[in-house]
């Protein structure tokens, strides 16, 4: 059965390998994210900035209180360049979810896949797997740039800050999490209409709620620890099963076959 | 193998397919024939464990479909009415694909994409991405997908609609190995000729059956009406000699045939023969024009039997022998 998923989802992979429309989608971000990276280090480093308010820097950031001022400031900036990587899981994933059951309808492939023993979970957990991992991989490679380029530039306390546990916990669970929220919901709008427009949209309500919340860390509204990482990567996971098993519920194979034009 | 006891589907008010009792036995091709919106595919659907029935049961090579559509999928061969092919993807890619989702294992898989692909011709062509074949070839790696994991019971929906006549001639071969392997074949279509050509048994069906029954069997139950005769010479002299034969409604020259029509071919054609021969006429071909089956398919659906293209007076090459009040 896993056979089954796997396979599904190395097909759709492969689909987005070979299209360039979405191979671009994919690749600015990614380009994007690495010149932030540059820019937060080199900006962080110009002579002068580290003193701009450093009393609220260490109010908002505890754990950077020992740093030099330069370190500090520097922190900080990468402090929000971070979070901007943990939305690329959420936006990305969309259009390739919200196409992916009603592509298959469009180009008349889902008929010969549904002859097949395949089951609904695993057609849907292979397609919103497969819509993930290109946005995850676009967080991690953007993630892994900017320590490499952190590492070169030779800013270890940022290095040392970066690799902490909260952000490896938000990069490891918490991002792919969310972003699998909006995966299912896209998923599962795919599955219940027959226009890709109104899924993306309907894909993208999730999106919203969690990008305010990172828009608070943005502001400092908020700041993220490991304990509300992983409390809200428990809460997000309960949530993946839970759509999971609404949307193998609301996959109806005969209005998918018979009703869709 | 392939079994179905008053299955029926229902959509809303509608009921798309009613009281369905058949039964295929392996070896066999049963010709499903019926026009658009007959619910032919509803009931490919139904069957081939897509859709459940509102009422009724169905087995496939003795597992019965409710509860066990998944089980019944693996028993089962589907060509859809369209390829439904990845387009991006080569023929073999395609092929593999559908195996694993088959659960077949690596081994097995390429043994039998292989197997499918040489017996289907498309061998030299497995690396070849799918958008680049013509609708024949499609077609034939569609059939190739469909029986991959070698199912008891295969659904061909319209296998060689639009397809040129040597592809149609191909897919009617592969149509008739199938059987002779062994297995039972559902076979739609609205192609009676093809039907008569391949098929053990035939269904004529809208919405429910309406007759069933070997084609040999079927055609007899038809009255066919319109006889194309070739003569050596001047075909025009002897329409005036059929003119004068009472059993003859008509008698007209056209592409240098004679068309005669007539109240039944098979009874009236010796007599026919015997006039023409009589008056001196080198019979060089004799040939009902319409066929039986289509008869006896139009009649058993209640459409009009009548000749199928309408004789035009222009097209005529020679006099309309027309009789004054009959038709």
């Amino acid at each position: 059965m896993i056979g089954r998923l796997v396979a599904v989802a190395l097909k759709e992979l492969d689909d987005v390998r070979q299209s360039r429309l979405i191979l671009t989608t994919l690749v600015v971000p990614t380009l994007l994210y690495i010149l932030m990276s540059v820019l937060a280090l080199w900006v962080g480093a110009l002579p002068g900035q580290a003193g701009l308010g450093l009393d609220a820097i260490e109010r908002a950031m505890p754990q950077q209180a020992n740093a030099s001022a330069a370190g500090a400031f520097q922190s900080l900036l990468v402090d929000q360049v971070l979070v901007l990587y943990l939305l690329a899981p959420l936006f990305i994933p969309l259009t390739i979810a919200s196409y992916s059951i009603i592509g298959e309808k469009q180009v008349r492939t889902l008929e010969p896949l549904l002859a097949t023993p395949i089951r609904t979970w695993e057609l849907l957990v292979a397609k919103a797997l497969a819509a993930l991992i290109p946005g995850v991989l676009v967080s991690w490679v953007s993630y892994a740039s900017f320590l490499v380029l952190a590492l070169i530039h030779g800013s270890f306390e940022i290095l040392r800050f970066a690799v902490g546990p909260v952000w490896l916990v938000s990069f490891g669970i918490l991002s792919p999490l969310f972003a699998l929220l909006a995966v299912g919901l896209a998923v599962i709008a795919s599955a219940r209409t027959s226009d890709p427009r109104a899924a993306q949209q309907l894909g993208a309500i999730v999106i919203l709620p969690i990008s305010g919340l990172l828009t608070a860390q943005v502001f400092g509204l908020i700041r993220l620890d490991v304990s509300h990482s992983l409390l809200m990567s428990a809460a997000a996971g309960i949530c993946d099963v839970a759509l999971l098993w609404a949307a193998v519920r609301l996959f109806d194979r005969e209005t998918i076959l018979t009703r869709w034009r | 193998m392939i079994r179905a006891e008053g299955l029926g589907k229902k959509f809303g008010d509608r009921w798309a397919v009613r009281d369905l009792t058949l039964n295929v036995e392996r070896g066999e091709v049963f010709g499903f024939l019926g026009p658009n919106g007959a619910g032919k595919t509803t009931t490919v659907r139904m069957l081939s464990g897509m859709i459940a029935p509102t009422t009724g049961r169905a087995w496939i090579g003795g597992v019965e479909l409710a509860g066990a559509p998944d089980d019944v999928r693996t028993r089962v061969g589907l060509l859809t009415e369209a390829p439904g092919l990845y387009e991006r993807m080569t023929a073999a890619a395609n092929l593999d694909f559908h195996g694993k989702l088959h659960g077949l294992p690596t081994a097995k898989r390429r043994e039998r994409v292989r197997a499918c692909l040489e017996l289907l011709g498309l061998w030299e062509r497995r690396d070849d991405a799918v958008s680049g074949f013509s609708k024949g070839l499609k077609q034939r790696l569609a059939i190739a997908r469909a029986v991959l994991h070698e199912p008891v019971a295969v659904f061909l929906d319209e296998p060689t609609s639009g397809l040129d006549p040597e592809a149609a001639r191909d897919v009617r071969a592969f149509i008739r190995k199938l059987r002779d392997d062994g297995r039972a074949i559902f076979l739609c279509t609205h192609n009676l000729d093809e039907a008569r050509r391949l098929c053990d048994q035939v269904a004529i069906f809208r919405g429910t059956v309406h007759a069933r029954s070997t084609p040999r069997e079927l055609e007899r139950t038809a009255i066919t009406r319109r006889l194309a005769i070739r003569v050596a010479h001047d075909p025009a002299r002897y329409a005036e000699v059929l003119h004068a034969l009472p059993m003859v409604s008509s008698a007209v020259v056209t592409d240098e045939e004679l068309v005669v029509v007539v109240n039944d071919v098979e009874r009236e054609t010796p007599e026919i023969v015997r006039a023409l021969v009589a008056a001196g006429a080198d019979i060089q071909r004799v040939a009902a024009l319409d066929s039986a089956l289509e008869q006896a398919y139009l009649g058993i659906l209640g459409e009009p039997a009548g000749p199928s293209v309408p004789i035009k007076r222009g097209e005529l090459a020679s006099l309309d022998a027309t009789r004054d009040g009959r038709s």
